[in-house]
């Protein structure tokens, strides 16, 4: 996206440089040579565009043609333009909010504020970790239903977990009673 | 020493695979074990000392936390060798009375 961008910016300062120096090289004859490909900046729209001025071309002709190029491109180029910095900004919002919702950085706030240490780096941080793993491999292999389900089924790993690990602590305590009182 | 079959499970994995972690045993038990418990019984395991485990290195370009990896300790292979004796054992008992 921005490379497109760039590109029909850069073919834009081209041509205004190209106009210039025929400009400039009127006054000798005005000739130059000058080829210029702007290919696929677009992709879908602008498939080709080619500017190119013989030696034999008069200075003024070579002005009026680079200025229909430079119009053409800039046809082309503004309403594109506003639809791809307006996609850019979809993208930047979309990075954003995915950055804030990291997955299960909420839960492992929680369960910090809740269980001890040793729980945490030997329960919940293992399980985080397959869980970010998991995650990110469907994502990456593009499959954004199995990411959400994976998302769904480590929310209910970490609930698994902490209810295993109460009924663990009570059951331990409870022999530890039992002991003590036989 | 007691030993639950879950734990068994767990046990069997770690001795036949080597070193492992929880999602590598989740995966390879053929949904006998959870995701969510995985890691309080790999936890109980270790306190009992049939099982180590220390904390991976993070590798580079390792976007979550580091992993844990799990191994059998000797004395947690020879629990399991006398508990899967008992079981059959027993197996074997109870074929015979029926």
């Amino acid at each position: 996206m921005h490379f497109a961008y760039t590109g029909s910016t850069y073919a834009i300062w081209l041509a205004k440089n190209l106009w210039r120096l025929s400009q400039e090289n009127a006054p000798y004859g005005g000739s130059f040579i000058a080829d210029v490909c702007i290919t696929d900046v677009y992709k879908s729209r602008i498939k080709k565009v080619e500017i190119s001025a013989s030696q034999s071309m008069p200075a003024r002709f070579t002005f009026l043609y680079f200025r229909f190029c430079f119009f053409l491109v800039q046809m082309y180029d503004w309403p594109l333009v506003i639809i791809f910095r307006l996609l850019e900004m979809g993208d930047r919002q979309k990075q954003t909010k995915s950055l804030k919702t990291a997955p299960g950085i909420r839960v492992m706030r929680l369960i910090r504020f809740v269980y001890s240490k040793k729980s945490i780096s030997r329960i919940f941080e293992p399980i985080h970790a397959d869980f970010i793993e998991e995650y990110l491999e469907a994502l990456n292999a593009g499959e954004k239903w199995k990411s959400r389900w994976i998302r769904v089924r480590y929310y209910w790993a970490f609930l698994s977990a902490s209810g295993l690990l109460s009924v663990v602590s009570i059951a331990k305590k409870v022999v530890k009673f039992w002991q003590q009182v036989a | 020493m007691h030993l639950t079959n879950t734990q068994a499970i767990i046990l069997t994995l770690l001795v036949n695979r080597g070193k492992s972690y929880g999602l590598e045993l989740v995966k390879n038990s053929d949904g006998r074990l959870k995701r969510g418990t995985v890691y309080v019984l790999l936890q109980r395991l270790e306190e009992k000392g049939f099982v180590t485990s220390e904390l991976e290195a993070p590798k580079e370009g390792q976007l979550g936390p580091p992993r844990r990896t799990y191994e059998a300790t000797g004395h947690g292979a020879r629990v399991l060798d006398a508990w899967t004796m008992y079981r059959e054992a027993g197996a074997l008992r109870l074929g015979g009375a029926l």
